[in-house]
Order: structure tokens, then sequence, then C-alpha cells
């Protein structure tokens, strides 16, 4: 029998991108099947990246536009798997692909459906901290550059006649006739690049996330400070005030999830640059355990972002309370309680497994581990045919993660000609 | 023959004639020199303006083609297909942005309309002085050599290894592990050193020299696996780190065992410090702590009456084992202590351990046995490889990726890969990993039975201007540039120019120009744009 040498990848974030384009160079044809309206997973959400402060966007989307032209690349956006059967070589995958509502050849992205429409949403690619319209793309950049109708929230899908997106499009690319669809395509070898999550830090109250407006989570900061972000990278408060005294909590949830997510000391001392960038005012402060600074040029950037251990506290933030519009960091420190009163703390949580990654391991066959993250030897599950890369099998920096992409192709290709050589 | 221009102006929608005059700027741009057509459509890069504008250079014999739309970096390729769809070379086109550099920042639509013209005139003045550019391919050897034949060189040689694709692993120790020298389709090459290495990407030719002999092989592609190693004793340099009971933690905990059985009776001391050579090397292994934690709990079993104590600086244990690993530690009682290793003596029959402590204070502690926890440094003669090679190493000597997290296995030099902890310290599974994508990109960039595409806007040398003062060859990254000795005039490889232009800005007289965006080019074009 033929094996098939099409490839099905899961999650369009820089994992799913660098396979893509390694096994398309390498004469594959690519499924590439992503949950939401737009490709670049979590990454597109940063300004910049460690360890060079390179423009993440910069870096990025010559990657996501090469990828929408590659003939090799077939992008099946807000598309979930439904089913998997078969082994290497011989997969049947079965898919569920949401309606857009906008016809993505029609379509060139201009925008003028998104003043027209007149609802209004949360927007959740911004953490919520700005508004969207019923029909858009969740930020400026993102790819493709095609909104999308959320139907959750539209007035037309709630029984109202609302056509007004149909009537500011220029192209006739609105199509309220759109329905879902099922697809089903063979495949030789499955690549999971799901990522991975962050603990939902309401799970640890004594820190007051959701009752005082000043604590944010470090993909909250990201976009703020991001251009293209709901403030275009402004660094502020809720209330639009820039804050004067800012605390950067390391390790939260470390304990709770018996895990060193790895990303966050990085990030936290990136945020250290964008805050003496954009408010050189402000005085920061770092709560911080273990420093976990391995990388090429992390060093450095400690000594450059913390010269003598400005900033730095070593201590163990035991609670935060709120005192008014300020908020009281108290915090053990050679066994000592004391306390450092600042108007802005900024979390990192720890990372987690995916969102929705139990029913994608039933789905697909594959075993998870007891503290949620993917099973895998090297970057193979425990299926054969299948193979885990990135977030999703734990916490990995881009770096890691291309790494494993890279990997993971090279083992779905294996795949593929094994099954050949067994038959 | 006469140049024959054609300038389609694209709306975009709306988006470029809501502010650009579409029907005042066609006739400011007809008669320019050398304009043949002005036209305007509504979509250029849809379906049927792609099938247009093809139909448009065939029917109207069009030598030259200008395209007013968006940025070239969303439909630049675009537009090159159309080029060869109707048959004209793709580098006689050229694109001016009107809408992201004009229509969407010029808020005056007469000023918008008159700033579009100059853009599109700018840009038939460039056009005109392109000259067609053809696209090259070469053949490429499918093999590959492999330097350093440790668990990234074995790795990396059995996924590569085929019927179509010979690998050849080179290594200075002349015994070779079987799990190597068994694999089909692999040579190996135990004792031999690279001496040499000329070519490029997909045509290296390596020599390699053992005593006595030399060979030559020619491969398509190089990896460098040359590994890591602990520090030395000797280069870390602590004063007393000569101690007898002072040993460096070895890669098999197992071989610590003649120490155990050496230990005084009773409850023996043993001391783990982390972070040894840290100051001297400036970085964080990243992969010591867990290694460390292992051999503690392995101590801890196979010496259960030691007293364990570790100094350590900021524990690093990202992931997933690693915490779990560092709280066993803590679980099994081992006394943890902050501080930096500061200097060694022994003292009868212990030896006494002093640290700074993160205050700044100054700390002592004694032990029967002071195991240090070495940092990683690049393998012996990492080195003198990386400058044969031509790659570039970062300030430890590690080789430099191409870029730090997109390409993890690409080096300065295309063509030359590199896997395992030759590119930083890594533990057992990274290695792996890295090789295994070292060996995937591989094999996606260099397919047996395939020709390399090469760059077609390259760089190139007037020999009238060469003065030969050779700074084009020091700015050139890609090693594309040889000197002629008996011309006295620098030369272009144009099989390994990536067309980056670093040589143009080096080149004090002028002589080296890329191809497509020579100075003649760029200067009409700027003249245009400011007349």
């Amino acid at each position: 029998m033929t094996r098939n040498g099409d490839i099905l990848i899961i999650g369009a974030g820089i994992g799913g991108i660098q396979a893509s384009h390694l096994l398309s160079k390498a004469g594959h044809q690519v499924h590439l099947v992503e949950k939401t309206a737009h490709i670049g997973g979590t990454s597109i959400k940063f300004e910049d990246v460690f360890p060079n402060l390179e423009c993440a966007t910069c870096m990025l989307s010559p990657l996501e536009q090469e990828l929408l032209q590659d003939p090799n690349v077939h992008l099946l956006t807000l598309t979930e798997v439904a089913g998997l059967e078969g082994g290497p070589g011989d997969f049947t995958v079965r898919l569920r692909q949401r309606a857009r509502y906008v016809n993505l050849e029609n379509c060139i992205g201009c925008g003028a459906c998104y003043d027209a429409c007149p609802v209004s949403a949360i927007n959740e690619f911004e953490e919520g901290l700005s508004q969207r319209k019923a029909i858009c793309i969740p930020c400026a950049g993102t790819l493709p550059n095609v909104p999308r109708i959320d139907k959750e929230v539209c007035i037309r899908f709630k029984g109202q006649e609302c056509v007004a997106c149909q009537q500011a499009c220029m192209f006739e690319a609105v199509e309220y006739g759109q329905e879902d669809r099922d697809i089903e395509l063979k495949v030789g070898a499955v690549l999971v690049a799901v990522g991975s999550g962050t603990m939902d830090v309401r799970e640890l109250p004594h820190l007051s996330y959701g009752v005082h407006p000043g604590v944010f989570t470090s993909l909250e900061l990201e976009r703020l400070n991001a251009s293209n972000g709901p403030t275009e990278g402004k660094i502020q408060l809720r209330d639009g005030r820039a804050p004067n005294r800012v605390a950067l909590v390391h390790c939260v949830g470390r304990r709770e999830r018996t895990l060193c997510s790895g990303v966050c000391c990085r990030y936290l001392l990136k945020f250290r640059h964008y805050l003496r960038h954009k408010l050189p005012c402000a005085e920061v402060l770092e709560f911080h355990g273990d420093l976990c600074l391995p990388n090429k040029g992390d060093q450095r950037f400690l000594g450059e972002m913390a010269p003598d251990g400005e900033g730095l506290v070593r201590a163990e933030v035991v609670r935060i309370e709120v005192e008014g519009d300020y908020l009281k960091v108290i915090h053990r420190r050679d066994g000592r309680e004391a306390i450092e009163t600042v108007d802005m703390v900024v979390l990192s949580p720890a990372l987690t497994p995916p969102k929705g990654a139990t029913e994608l391991a039933r789905t697909l066959g594959v075993a998870l581990a007891d503290d949620g993250f993917f099973v895998v030897n090297g970057v193979a599950s425990s299926r054969p045919g299948i193979l885990i890369l990135g977030g999703a099998s734990g916490p990995k920096d881009i770096r890691e993660t291309v790494v494993e992409a890279l990997a993971a192709a090279g083992g779905a290709c294996k795949a593929v000609m094994e099954g050949e050589d067994g038959k | 023959m006469n140049a024959r221009v054609g300038v389609y102006v694209c709306e975009c929608g709306n988006n470029i004639s809501d502010q650009v005059d579409i029907a005042a700027l066609v006739p400011m741009l007809e008669g320019a020199p050398g304009v043949v057509k002005v036209m305007s459509h509504r979509l250029l890069c849809s379906k049927e303006g792609q099938e247009f504008l093809a139909e448009e250079v065939r029917k109207e014999g069009l030598t030259h083609l200008v395209v007013a739309a968006c940025s070239p970096r969303q439909h630049l390729p675009t537009f090159m297909e159309v080029c060869k769809r109707g048959g004209l070379n793709p580098y006689l086109m050229q694109m001016a942005n009107i809408r992201e550099q004009c229509a969407w920042v010029t808020s005056d639509r007469h000023e918008a309309t008159e700033k579009a013209a100059r853009m599109i005139r700018a840009a038939i003045a460039r056009v005109v002085r392109q000259a067609p550019l053809p696209e090259r391919e070469v053949e490429a050897n499918p093999d590959v050599i492999i330097i350093g034949g440790g668990l990234s060189g074995t790795v990396t040689a059995s996924m590569l290894a085929g019927p179509e694709r010979r690998v050849h692993v080179v290594d200075r120790n002349p015994a070779l592990a079987v799990a190597l020298t068994s694999l089909k389709g692999v040579e190996t090459h135990g004792g031999c050193e690279v001496e040499a290495v000329r070519g490029f990407f997909g045509n290296f030719e390596v020599e390699l020299a053992s005593k006595g002999s030399r060979q030559e092989v020619r491969v398509g592609a190089m990896v460098v696996c040359t590994g890591s190693r602990a520090m030395t004793l000797q280069e870390m340099g602590y004063p007393g780190s000569e101690a007898p009971h002072v040993v460096v933690l070895p890669q098999d905990p197992e071989s610590l065992r003649p120490y155990l059985d050496a230990l005084p009776s009773g409850q023996p001391k043993v001391m783990f410090v982390h972070c040894a050579g840290r100051e001297r090397v400036g970085y964080c292994s990243g992969v010591c702590c867990l290694r460390s934690f292992k051999a503690m709990r392995w101590m801890a079993e196979t010496a259960p009456n030691a007293q364990l104590s570790c100094l350590h600086q900021d524990i690093c244990v990202p992931g997933r084992d690693g915490e779990r690993e560092y709280q066993g530690i803590l679980g099994i009682g081992a006394r943890m202590t902050w501080g930096r290793l500061t200097a060694l003596a022994q003292q009868g029959p212990q030896v006494t351990v002093s640290f700074r402590r993160e205050d700044g204070s100054i700390g002592q502690d004694a032990a029967d046995l002071v195991i240090l926890v070495p940092a990683t440094v690049p393998n012996h003669g990492a080195r003198a490889l990386i400058d044969i090679i031509g790659v570039e190493a970062g300030p430890a000597g590690f080789v430099e990726e191409a870029h730090p997290m997109l390409e993890p296995v690409s080096t300065s030099v295309k063509g030359i890969y590199v896997a395992g902890s030759a590119s930083g310290p890594r533990d057992g599974r990274a290695t792996s990993l890295l090789s295994l994508a070292a060996a995937a990109q591989i094999a996606a960039e260099l397919r047996p039975g395939k020709t390399l595409r090469l760059e077609a806007q390259t760089s190139q040398v007037c020999e009238a201007l060469c003065t030969g003062c050779r700074n084009c060859m020091t700015v050139c990254t890609y090693g594309a540039i040889e000197y002629d000795l008996v011309a006295q005039t620098c030369r272009v490889n144009e099989t390994i120019c990536r067309g980056c232009g670093n040589c143009v800005a080096a080149c004090p007289s002028e002589a080296i120009s890329v191809k497509g965006a020579t100075y003649q080019q760029i200067l009409q074009e700027i003249k245009e744009a400011v007349r």
C-alpha cells in the first residue's frame, strides 16, 4: 500500500509554524490546523523577546507571511480535531471547522467592517484590557489579516437584521451564509503544537488579583507594553494613571505546581527594561527566589537590568493586601516579615498544560502525565506517528520550542517512511 | 531595444483611492520616459487582477513593469509571479508603495496624490535601469560530514545515513563507539582532525589529517558535534583546590565510589559545591543543579550515613523534573547554604570551604569530602575547529547559532550546522533533540537529487575600481569574497553570496554593488523622488 506523506500539525504558534516550514521544504504537504482565527500563538503577544530584545513582530511576521503564501501549507483556522484513526503513514483525521463568515480570498483586510459594527465585546486576545467588535481581528498585525464574525456576540446571529459589516465591505467578503463544516483528511503523521497555558492567578486569592485593579498578570503587562496593544504601548494602571512603584513577583504558583516554569525570570528582567524605557521615574522591586537564568546572555542582561542587585529583593511574597489605591506587598526575608507599598503588582504565573489538553489527548489517543502535560520521550508521544512539541509537554521558551519543532518534523518524516518499511 | 514601461496603479478597493486622486494621478504619469501605458485597477492582487496584469505584460510587449500598490513586504512575491506568467523577468518589475507610505499616512488628498506621483516616477526611473537576473541553481552533494562522534554526532548520523546519503563521522579519538561504526551508510574517520574546508553549501571539500596521512572528503553539509566538557580544577583556579579530598563531580556518580570508600567511619560530611568556575566563565551552565541533585540522591542511597550539605547559588532547575528533584533533596535533609565558593584548604582530615554570602559576609564550613559541581565549557579543540571552518563563536567559545531562537541548529555559514552541546551547555535530552533537529533541517535543505536555488541579487565587484584593500572580506559573514592574488582585486563567489550588501557599504572605492540595487539605480530613483 502507498503511505501518506501528508502531515497534520495541530497549533499554529511558533512551533507549528517552524515545523510547517521545515516539512514544506522537505517536500511534504502540511495541513496546519489552528483553533483560533489567526496564527502566531502566544509569541505574537510580545513586544520584544529575550535575550536580545528583538522585536517579536519583526521576527515573526515574515515567517507568518511566508507560511500564508506557501503552496505546500494548507492552513485551516477556526478548526479543531474531532477524531483520529489509523497508524503511522495511514491516519484518518476528522476536523471540525467553524465558519468565519468572511471570505478569505475576497477580503483584503482593510478593516472597514470593524468601524461599522455596532457591537462591543471584551477582547480576550488583549487579556480583557480592551474592547473589540463582533467582526474583528484580535489586534493590528495578526495574520491572516482577515476578520471573523464572533457568532456569540454578533446581534445578527441573535436574530436582529443587522447587515452593517456587509454593507461596509467593498469586496463582498462578508458571507452570513457560511456554515461550520466537517473535514476528513488522510495524513501520515501528526504533530501536536498546542503550546501551554498559564495558571489562573485567582487560584491564589492571597495575591489579590481581581480584587484590586493594580494587580496584573505578566501577559497583561506584555499587552500594555505592546505598540499594537490596548494602550498603544503605554504602561498604565487600569484607571489610566502611570504607576510610581511597581512590584514584580516571581514564582507565582511554583510551589503549588511543583514546577519552575523556566521563562519567568527572563521575561521579568525584560519587563524591567520595558519599565525603565517607558516609565523612567518608576521604582521597580523584584521579589524573587532562585533566579533561573541559564541561557546565553542571561547573566549579562541581569547585570544590565539590576546593576549591583538594584531592585532585587530575595524574599517570598506572603500576601498582597489592599490599602486604598495602594497595595501592600507582605514578604518574608531572612525569616522576618516586611512590607513594601506599591501601586502596581505584576504576577508571573506558572505555565500549565494547555487548555483542553485532556480532551485533545483523548481524541488523539495519547497519554497525559499526572501533572496534565503530554507524556513524551524526546518528542515522541505514547502513540506511534504522533509527536508532541513545545509547551504541550512542559514549559518551554521560544528557542526550545523551535528545536523541538524541527526535531518533531524530522520524526514525522521518519514515521511516514518507517510505516512504509514495515509493510 | 527601446524600453516599454507599463505602470499599473492599484486602488486597493478604496484604501488608496480614498486618499489618492487616481483620475488626476494617471495623466501625471503619462509621458514619463519609456512609459507606454498607465492604467488603474480596483485590486491588482485579486485573482482577476493578477490575470489582467499578466495579460497586459504579454499584450503590450512590456519590457519593464511598475506596480503602484501596497508594501512589497505583502505582495512582492505575488507580483514577481505575475511577471513570470507574463513572460517578463521578475527583476524588471518595481513596486511603489503608495498605500502604507502614502495613502495611509498623508492626510491631505492633494498632497497624497502629488506624493504618489513622485513615488511612481521614482520607481519608473529605477526600473528602466534594472537588468534581468537569471534564476540560478547548483548541483548539490547530499553527503554530510559530522565532526565529533559523541552522543550528538551519533544521533545526527543515525538520522541522516541512508541509501541516498553517505555520512562521514570524524573524531580525534581513534576508537569510535560501536553504535557509530556499525551504522549502515556511515563511514567513520577515527583519529582524524579537520585541517581545512573549501567550498560552500552543497559542495564542500573537507581535508582530514591523521598521523602522517591526509584525506579529502566531499560533502554537501557539515555538522559541528564537538560537545562540551567539565571545567577542570586548574581552570577554576580556587586557592587550595589541589587538596586531596576535593573532587570534580564526574559524569557518572559511580566514579565517586573510591572516594566514598575512603571516607572516615561514623557520619562523614560530604559537601556539594555548586557553580564551581561560574565566575570565571561568566554564565550559568543551567544543567548542573539537576545533575548535582541526582548525584546527591545517589549519595544518600549509597552512603546513607553521610551528612549531605550543599553550598549553592541560585538553584536553576527549569522544567517538569527539576523542581521535584529539588524538593526531594530538601526532603532527605541535605543542609542548603547560599554562598559563592572563594577558597578551599585541607586542614587535617577535613577540607575547609570558604564562601561569600549574598550580603558580602564571609562564611566557612568543613567537610570530609568536597565535590565541586563544575561549569560546562566547550570541548578541547573546538576553538581551533571554529577558526578552520569559519563559523562565528560566542564569547565563551561555543558555536553561535544563526539566530538564537529561530535557527537554533544553523550557524553563520550556510551549510554548516551545529548540534548538541557544541552551541552551549545541554543535558542529554536537549542534546538529542538538537541532534534530531539538525538532522531534520539538513534532510529538508539538502535533498538527494535536488538542486539548490541560489540568490539572484548577489554582489559584484568592478575590477577597474577595486583597489584590493579587502575591507569587504572582513565584513562578509558568508565568506563569499575571495582575493585574486594575480589581479590584486577582490571577487565575489556568486554561489555563496546572499546579497546582504555589507560589502557595498564597506567598499571605499564604490567598486561593489548588489545587482538590482546599484548606485545608479538608487541615485536615479532618489533624484526623481525629490525633483
